[in-house]
């Protein structure tokens, strides 16, 4: 599992599924939420509408049951004539009968009817009155509820006249009305003028109480909440039934005739309802606010429907760009190892298309360009060993400046023998430098070496001797061309140049077993000059002894070289090379 | 003529008078050898200055140079010259203060050391 390098592209691929899946799903929503909203309301209204048409049928059938109550004196004629009789003071107490007629069983029969009516209805009944005109003004005949047979009481002429009044605008319909003074209302009441069929002419007013709460039943179909109302006023304006909060003012605002209206904060609707003709008015008024209260439930499970749908989204997301985002992840970490120079990653992909071309080609190219750099570093290595090799053909020139400036002195001196000697040591040097093989013999080594300190003993004379000690058997065996001769003359440069003091230069080869059975071929070179401090030996950098080393490894994987210093005593240098196990 | 020869090789001392012996001949010449600056200071003081002084710029211990600024002083007649086979740019300043009159570079021949011969005592100068 690699670190991520490129957050960047996860995060990218990411905002644009967000984008592509969020905006359309919240979009969705808030369209879904407020459509939702608007169809709700209107279909609590029509919900609300039919409500109040059912309980305005209801009322109306209740209104019937009573008008039908009141139509008895048409239907009966002895209630009628009984009526007629009422009117005349006949009924009254203490009027002596007339013979001819049957008061009494009028009477009876009267009661009976209109008892069996009261009691028999559907409605609460609580009384049917009758108020006769004429003489008996005044006098009114009442079959109670809870009273058996027929009562008679007496009311002010006034009351009748106010009665009377009710009836008027109604003509020969009946009036509805509340008229007990009650707070709340307790009856609602008919009234009616009652006419005698043949003659046409006015007997009396006919009322029935009925208690109110058997009107009820009609609205319970209505929902009332805190925020609702329900009210029920009759044909004069007074609230006969009331249900809910009636607030101050919102009621006024209904009965005015609107249908919205405001208090405080809040919105809402009236219907209003006017069951049959009997002037009276069902009003409802809904708060909005209950309503989208009432949508609050499917409101949160649209949300949470809406949630679900992005979380599965975001899922199947996941599941689906796994795959791919890790496969570009590793490219584009496979890319940011080569450019930072590492060649030899390889990226592993986990597709079969596009990626994987890409991942391929990548590493293709990876490993092309490591092959190239590896080729042009061999190439590069090829052409420094040629310089090494180059290198190592030249003489210190300051050797023979200084050579040749003794070759003037010897000529000046007439030394011709010795001239002659050190002419030819000079050219076997050079004999020895441009022969073509890279590879020599401690003996042939130390035979140039010996060249070298005998044209530098033209100028130390006597400051310099040497000895010379070939190991046994190491004589021949093969070592890199020139790396004694540098060494010596290093000694030479150090020693002899800053000091005055003679020196010994002892050159040594042998052969040397390890514990492991490994075993180098060791060439030595020890100088009894001022020695150094091997510590500054790292700061300087001495071209000559650098070339040394490299040759060595170049020649045998192993060689090296080493020196040790004692200032003051002397130094020990040596060449280490190893040697084939084979060749023992 | 006493002549100083100050140097570590003696090749070049002996190359040195037999120059100066082909340039000076007929001239009553001494030749003194020194093969350090210590010699060469303890026969000033011996035997005083010399006519001429060929001393070597590059020695071990004690330059050449260095030699001339401390002998310079106590051998006010001595013509002091200086052989390097070194570029001397960088001390040419303290050269000329040591009072080198003459710097001449490795290898000098016959006519180089006849020059120098020739500016001192030619021209009329009497040789002493």
């Amino acid at each position: 599992m690699q670190p991520k390098v490129e957050l960047n592209f996860r995060h990218t691929y990411l905002r644009c599924f967000l984008i592509s899946a969020v905006v359309p799903i919240l979009a969705i929503f808030v369209i879904l939420s407020l459509y939702y909203d608007r169809e709700a309301v209107s279909f609590s209204r029509e919900v609300l509408a039919g409500a109040m048409d059912a309980g305005e049928n209801a009322l109306e059938t209740s209104f019937a049951e009573i008008e039908q109550i009141s139509f008895t004196p048409y239907l009966y004629k002895e209630v009628s004539q009984t009526m007629t009789y009422m009117k005349n003071g006949f009924l009254r107490p203490g009027v002596e009968g007339y013979g001819y007629l049957d008061l009494a069983s009028l009477e009876s029969n009267y009661t009976m009817l209109f008892t069996k009516m009261l009691h028999s209805s559907q409605q609460k009944v609580q009384a049917i009155s009758f108020y006769p005109f004429g003489a008996a003004l005044g006098d009114c005949y009442a079959i109670e509820r809870d009273t058996a047979g027929l009562s008679r009481t007496q009311v002010s002429a006034a009351e009748v006249d106010r009665l009377y009044g009710y009836t008027v605008p109604h003509g020969s319909a009946p009036a509805f009305l509340s008229l007990d003074g009650d707070e709340p209302h307790q009856t609602y009441s008919l009234l009616r003028t009652i006419k005698d069929y043949d003659s046409g002419k006015e007997l009396g007013i006919l009322r029935i109480d009925t208690s109110l709460s058997s009107l009820a039943p009609c609205l319970v179909g209505m929902q009332v909440t805190e925020n609702s109302a329900l009210m029920l006023c009759d044909s004069q304006g007074q609230i006969v039934y009331c249900d809910g909060t009636v607030k101050p003012g919102l009621m006024e605002q209904a009965q005015g005739g609107a249908d919205e209206g405001v208090l405080g904060s809040q919105r809402y609707t009236f219907q209003r309802r006017s069951p049959g003709s009997t002037g009276w008015t069902l009003f409802h008024a809904a708060s909005v606010s209950d309503i989208r209260l009432s949508n609050a439930g499917a409101t949160f499970l649209i949300f949470a429907v809406t949630l679900l749908a992005f979380l599965a989204a975001f899922i199947l997301y996941r599941a689906q760009s796994a795959n791919m985002i890790s496969s570009i992840e590793s490219i584009l970490y496979a890319i940011r190892q080569l450019q930072e120079g590492n060649l030899s990653y390889v990226c592993a992909v986990k597709d079969k298309k596009e990626l994987l071309m890409i991942a391929d080609t990548l590493n293709k190219t990876g490993k092309k360009l490591d092959d190239l750099i590896r080729t042009e570093a061999e190439a590069r290595t090829s052409q420094s060993k040629a310089e090494y090799l180059a290198l190592q053909s030249q003489i210190n020139p300051h050797f023979l400046y200084n050579t040749l400036n003794g070759f003037i002195a010897l000529n000046r001196l007439g030394e011709k023998q010795l001239l002659e000697t050190s002419i030819i040591q000079l050219t076997k040097l050079f004999r020895y430098i441009c022969s073509n093989s890279d590879v020599s013999t401690p003996a042939r080594e130390f035979d140039f070496a010996t060249q070298y300190l005998e044209l530098q003993k033209l100028r130390f004379e006597e400051r310099i001797t040497y000895t010379v000690v070939v190991g046994e058997g190491t004589g021949d065996l093969p070592v890199p061309k020139l790396v004694i001769q540098p060494i010596v003359e290093n000694c030479i440069v150090h020693g002899m140049e800053e000091d005055d003091e003679p020196i010994e230069i002892i050159l040594r080869s042998y052969v040397k077993k390890s514990g492991e059975g490994q075993a180098a071929l060791i060439l030595e070179v020890v100088d009894t000059g001022v020695g150094f401090d091997t510590a500054k030996l790292r700061d300087s950098p001495r071209v000559g002894l650098n070339n040394v080393t490299q040759r060595l490894n170049l020649f045998r994987e192993g060689s090296h070289y080493e020196v040790s210093s004692t200032p003051g005593r002397g130094t020990t240098a040596r060449i280490i090379i190893p040697l084939e196990s084979a060749r023992q | 003529m006493e002549i100083l020869l100050v140097d570590d090789e003696r090749l070049a001392r002996a190359c040195t008078q037999s120059m100066l012996e082909e340039i000076l001949s007929g001239v009553e010449v001494r030749f003194h050898h020194a093969s350090t600056a210590a010699q060469a200071l303890e026969w000033l003081e011996d035997r005083g200055a010399p006519d001429l002084a060929i001393v070597d710029y590059k020695m071990p211990k004690c330059s050449g140079l260095e030699l001339v600024e401390r002998a310079g002083p106590c051998c006010p007649g001595t013509v002091w010259v200086l052989l390097s086979g070194y570029d001397l740019a960088d001390e040419r300043s303290r050269i000329e203060a040591a009072g080198v009159r003459f710097t001449l570079s490795k290898p000098a021949g016959v006519e180089e050391f006849s020059t120098v011969v020739s500016h001192i005592w030619g021209n009329g100068g009497a040789m002493p």
